[in-house]
């Protein structure tokens, strides 16, 4: 037990400790105020402070000063140093500071102490030679707790200096302009601090701003907006936050936009707030705007007065129809914007479009189109052409839409179609009655030929010369009859597609000496030659149907001496290469002028001035060549020329019955 | 260590003397002890002072110690065999100095040193200031040996002798790699207190217990010497009564009151902190001769035997001569040994360290340091 003196010394000396505690707002001049003074009246030797510090929920205890400041070659300091954790879980610290105070010595006879600075750190404290009386150790129990405090208290300012650091430098790196404004219930305005980023902002110096806090209202901001921020600082005045965008006018006289945005802290006792505010450039972010204005009010226009429905939907909600998709559907353009977008379509077409994905309103970029039957309010239904495309609307993904009404182009379409499906029908009933009337035709003509032939010979006695000539016109006339019915008939067999081609060996000197035959006397009663040749490169034997080839032939030669009044008509047998062979025929006749060429392989064409009647023709020859010729999967070349003479190649693929056996 | 005493305490014996030193080889920094009534001043040493080549420090004080006798007039030189690192700390009784930055700069490293001489203006008032920062910074490290130095007359003048020349309001380091033992003792007793300091200026106390500090301060002196405190003999009567500030387990750290202030404050040398509690002390001869010899036990059992030649570095305040007067030298004879030699100072305000516990700026105290030759 101490005596009355020894106590009273103990407790001057902890009153004099507790007196250096907290001298300073400053953590190490306070932490040396105060470890100091402790050290001396408790005759320490060394001592220091460790606070906790905290990282991903673990802690560790972080020397933050010490006297003397290198406590590492005091061995008895860092024999206390052993006792504190190097790292351990913040659980754990409640545990830990139960342990507390810790004592120990150094094998030299020193002592420490690790005494708690509440959930703040340590204060260990190294004694020489002789320890600390435990009442002492006791009794530093409350300056523990001050000192804890103090720091704490030195932390909290050094935080605050780092926020108020922070926010500075935040204030000035920002383009923004910041100030503050206090207010009074009174309804007194006091201007707190104006931000240097207002000199950026208007071009003006700061002073002019920090000497005349009306140079703000009055010069700075717009003449026309002023009014406007005078009801601002009317809203600041009762207490009310408040954001307003207006014009400035810089010291340069260009003019920006601003968003002004106060908010307004009340004190406790309500009788005195603060506005805190921030004016924002928004120039860019105006022209942008007005830019879009301008973009939208054109789209606006563009919409509401194209002749194509527009639709805008997102999420299958209809956010916008135009006039045109009123007339088109009959909805108002309210119940349009209240319609599920199926309700417009044809059930026929939504499945198709389902499936297509067509309209997912999923925001697809890409467009697609379709034709679609949609349904009007009447039930009535109508054609269009849909297009979509993912875009996006006020800030969301949406799908435009846009039909287009083509309702008459599809009837139009409709009704060629019937027509055309008419007119095949009825070609196909004209075919099949020329077949059958050129079949009707061709077995009297045989027989009107036959007989006259046999009376022009003399079976049925002699012919008087007037007889002569006028049988010689009957057989004329009906040779060029049965030619035009053979001709129908042939034309006939191939439109109905009768016509089923052989392959055959013949001669090519057989083929043109067949038609030379026949060809010959017409050719010499109209005073032409008839030439033929045959290139010897030709097979002597090749594989066709010889008897649609004499068609070909015949018909190009009768044609050819047909239309030539004189000279001559060339027939040429050619092998052309290894894969074509080719029978040309030339006349030289009056040629065919262009303009007919384009159509001359059409049915029943001729040329005006070479006219049926006045050549004898069906004008159905070269049609029936061209065909055969393609039926054979060859093809016919004109080349003709007005006033010098034609000449019609037809090119047919060569298949000679040696190269087929060798094959 | 090559010891030279020069009694005419003139520049020019100064000076000799210092030569003598010199031709030693084993001479490689010098310690200059001097007395104030040499009256060194810049003009007239300073040039002796920069002449000199190797590192040499020192300073005046009211007394030198040379064995056994106390002189106040003449000059100690000393040829140190270590190099001495040498280092002024200027402006020590500016508030504006950062003590510990300036240490930190000069002194990054304390390399083998075992000792710092740590000599001081006596009458700066932030010597408590630097003290600490030396403590803060080396702690326990080293051996701290030093005082205050200066005139009687309590009037700042140059004082602190350095290569560069006297300099004054500044304190001089020098750091040995040489070993030492350093005791601490002043046998002063309270007879009354504790005595709050409600207000003071570093050194100047201007309240106790919310009084005039000479008001309370007065009043136990006479009382307890019986004389009165007259315009004239304010030194006289205070040099045995000084404050005492309570340290735990240890002796009171004790402050002279030096001089009397016209509103009633006291002058003390070294600072008290503010909110501090302070006795009034007095010793008797007895009490104070038996400190010395106990310091310089204290010293010995640090020194531990480390060389069997020794010097024995007696700092000793002024104020104890003062008050021992004639039986000062029966402290002289506490603190000397036989076979070894024995130099020191008598100082105004001791710097010692025991070795145990915090440095400290003492006044009226006995320092004993052992020093190998």
């Amino acid at each position: 037990m101490k005596n009355a003196s020894e106590q009273m010394q103990i407790l001057q000396i902890l009153y004099e400790i507790a007196m250096s505690i907290g001298s300073s707002l400053d953590l190490n001049q306070m932490l040396k105020a105060s470890l100091s003074t402790l050290l001396k009246k408790l005759n320490c030797s060394a001592g220091g402070i460790h606070l906790i510090k905290e990282a991903r929920g673990r802690v560790s205890f972080e020397q933050v000063y010490s006297i003397p400041r290198n406590t590492g070659r005091n061995e008895t300091y860092q024999l206390a140093l052993q006792n504190l954790p190097p790292i351990l879980a913040k659980k754990e610290l409640v545990n830990f500071f139960q342990r507390l105070p810790l004592s120990g010595q150094s094998d030299q006879g020193n002592y420490f102490h690790i005494l708690e600075l509440p959930d703040l750190g340590v204060l260990i404290v190294v004694k020489m030679g002789q320890d600390l009386d435990p009442l002492i150790v006791k009794s530093l129990h409350p300056l523990q707790k001050k000192l804890a405090e103090a720091c704490k208290a030195c932390l909290t300012k050094e935080a605050l200096a780092r926020s108020e650091r922070r926010f500075r430098q935040v204030v000035s790196s920002i383009s923004d302009h910041v100030y503050m404004t206090e207010f009074t219930g009174e309804g007194e305005q006091i201007n707190r601090y104006i931000a240097p980023n207002a000199e950026t902002l208007t071009g003006y110096p700061l002073e002019k701003f920090r000497n005349d806090w009306s140079f703000w209202p009055t010069t700075v901001i717009h003449p026309d907006d002023q009014a406007l921020a005078a009801v601002q600082v009317e809203r600041f005045a009762q207490g009310q936050n408040s954001e307003i965008e207006y014009r400035l006018v810089r010291a340069n006289g260009n003019i920006i936009w601003v968003r002004d945005s106060g908010r307004v802290e009340k004190d406790e006792d309500q009788q005195r707030w603060t506005v805190y505010g921030v004016v924002s450039d928004i120039t860019e972010r105006k022209q942008v705007e007005q830019t879009l204005k301008e973009s939208e009010k054109k789209f606006r226009t563009l919409a509401e007065t194209i002749g194509s429905a527009i639709f805008i939907y997102s999420d299958q909600q209809c956010l916008y129809a135009n006039p045109a998709a009123e007339e088109m559907t009959g909805y108002s353009r309210m119940e349009l914007l209240k319609m599920d977008f199926w309700k417009l379509v044809h059930p026929d077409f939504q499945e198709m479009i389902k499936e297509s994905d067509l309209i997912s309103l999923h925001s697809k970029k890409s467009s697609s189109r379709y034709e679609i039957k949609f349904l009007q309010k009447d039930d009535q239904e109508r054609w269009g052409e849909l297009a979509t495309r993912g875009i996006d609307f006020e800030g969301q993904s949406a799908e435009l839409v846009t039909v287009f009404d083509v309702t008459k182009r599809k009837q139009a379409e409709e009704a060629l179609s019937m027509a055309y499906q008419k007119a095949v029908e009825a070609s196909r009933m004209k075919t099949d009655l020329l077949a059958n009337v050129s079949h009707d035709l061709r077995t009297p003509l045989n027989a009107i030929f036959g007989y006259t032939e046999m009376m022009q010979e003399g079976v049925y006695g002699p012919l008087s010369g007037r007889q002569q000539e006028a049988i010689k016109k009957i057989i004329g006339s009906t040779g060029q009859l049965l030619n035009f019915v053979n001709n129908l008939l042939d034309q006939a067999q191939i439109d109905s597609g009768q016509v089923v081609l052989k392959t055959l060996p013949f001669a090519p000197a057989d083929l043109v000496e067949g038609v030379t035959s026949i060809m010959g006397l017409l050719a010499r009663t109209k005073g032409l030659k008839l030439i033929s040749h045959i290139d010897p490169a030709l097979p002597p034997t090749i594989l066709g149907d010889p008897y649609w080839l004499r068609q070909i032939l015949a018909n190009l030669v009768s044609n050819a001496i047909k239309f030539t009044e004189k000279g001559q008509v060339h027939i040429n047998l050619a092998r052309l290469n290894e894969v074509y062979w080719s029978f040309e025929v030339s006349d030289t006749g009056p040629g065919i002028p262009p303009d007919v060429q384009a159509f001359i392989f059409e049915p029943y064409q001729q040329e005006d001035t070479f006219t049926s009647r006045g050549s004898g023709g069906s004008g159905l020859g070269l049609s029936i060549v061209k065909h055969l010729t393609e039926l054979m999967g060859g093809k016919i070349d004109l080349n003709s020329e007005v006033g010098k003479g034609t000449t019609l190649t037809v090119a047919l693929l060569l298949f000679s019955e040696e190269e087929t056996n060798e094959e | 260590m090559i010891i030279k005493f020069d009694s005419t305490g003139t520049v020019a014996g100064l000076k000799k003397a210092l030569a003598e030193v010199l031709e030693h080889k084993e001479s490689q920094g010098i310690l200059i002890l001097a007395c104030d009534a040499n009256n060194f001043t810049p003009e007239n040493l300073n040039q002796t002072l920069q002449g000199v080549s190797v590192p040499l420090f020192g300073a005046i004080f009211p007394g030198i110690i040379h064995q056994k006798q106390k002189l106040t007039q003449g000059t100690i030189i000393v040829g140190l065999p270590v190099v001495p690192n040498v280092q002024v700390i200027p402006g020590l009784s500016d508030i504006s100095v950062d003590y510990e930055a300036i240490i930190d700069e000069k002194i990054p490293r304390l390399d083998r040193a075992k000792t710092m001489f740590v000599w001081v203006d006596g009458l700066s008032n932030r010597i408590s200031a630097l003290v600490d920062s030396l403590f803060n910074i080396f702690g326990l490290e080293i051996n701290y040996i030093g005082g205050g130095a200066g005139s009687l007359s309590f009037r700042q003048k140059p004082c602190l002798i350095t290569n560069q020349g006297l300099l004054q309001d500044s304190a001089v380091l020098a750091l040995l790699n040489m070993a030492s033992g350093v005791g601490v003792n002043h046998g002063w007793e309270s007879i009354r207190g504790p005595f709050k300091v409600t207000e003071v200026d570093r050194n100047v106390i201007k309240t106790l217990d919310w009084k005039p500090a000479f008001e309370v301060y007065g009043e136990v002196v006479q009382e307890s010497s019986g004389q009165r405190f007259t315009a004239d003999n304010f030194f006289d009567l205070a040099k045995g009564y000084p404050f005492g500030i309570n340290k735990l387990g240890a002796e009171k750290i004790v402050r002279i009151p030096i001089m009397l202030g016209e509103q009633g404050e006291l002058v003390c040398l070294g600072e008290l902190p503010e909110d501090s509690y302070v006795d009034i002390l007095s010793g008797d001869v007895a009490s104070l001769i038996d400190a010395a010899g106990k310091a310089r036990l204290s010293a010995q059992a640090a020194f531990a035997a480390r060389s069997p030649d020794q010097t024995i570095f007696f700092i000793d305040c002024i104020s104890r001569v003062l008050f021992l007067e004639k039986e000062f030298n029966r402290e002289l004879e506490a603190v000397f040994k036989e076979r070894a030699a024995m130099i020191g100072v008598l100082t105004l305000g001791e710097i010692a360290n025991s070795g145990q516990a915090y440095l400290e700026f003492y006044n009226k105290t006995a320092v004993v340091g052992i020093l190998a030759d």
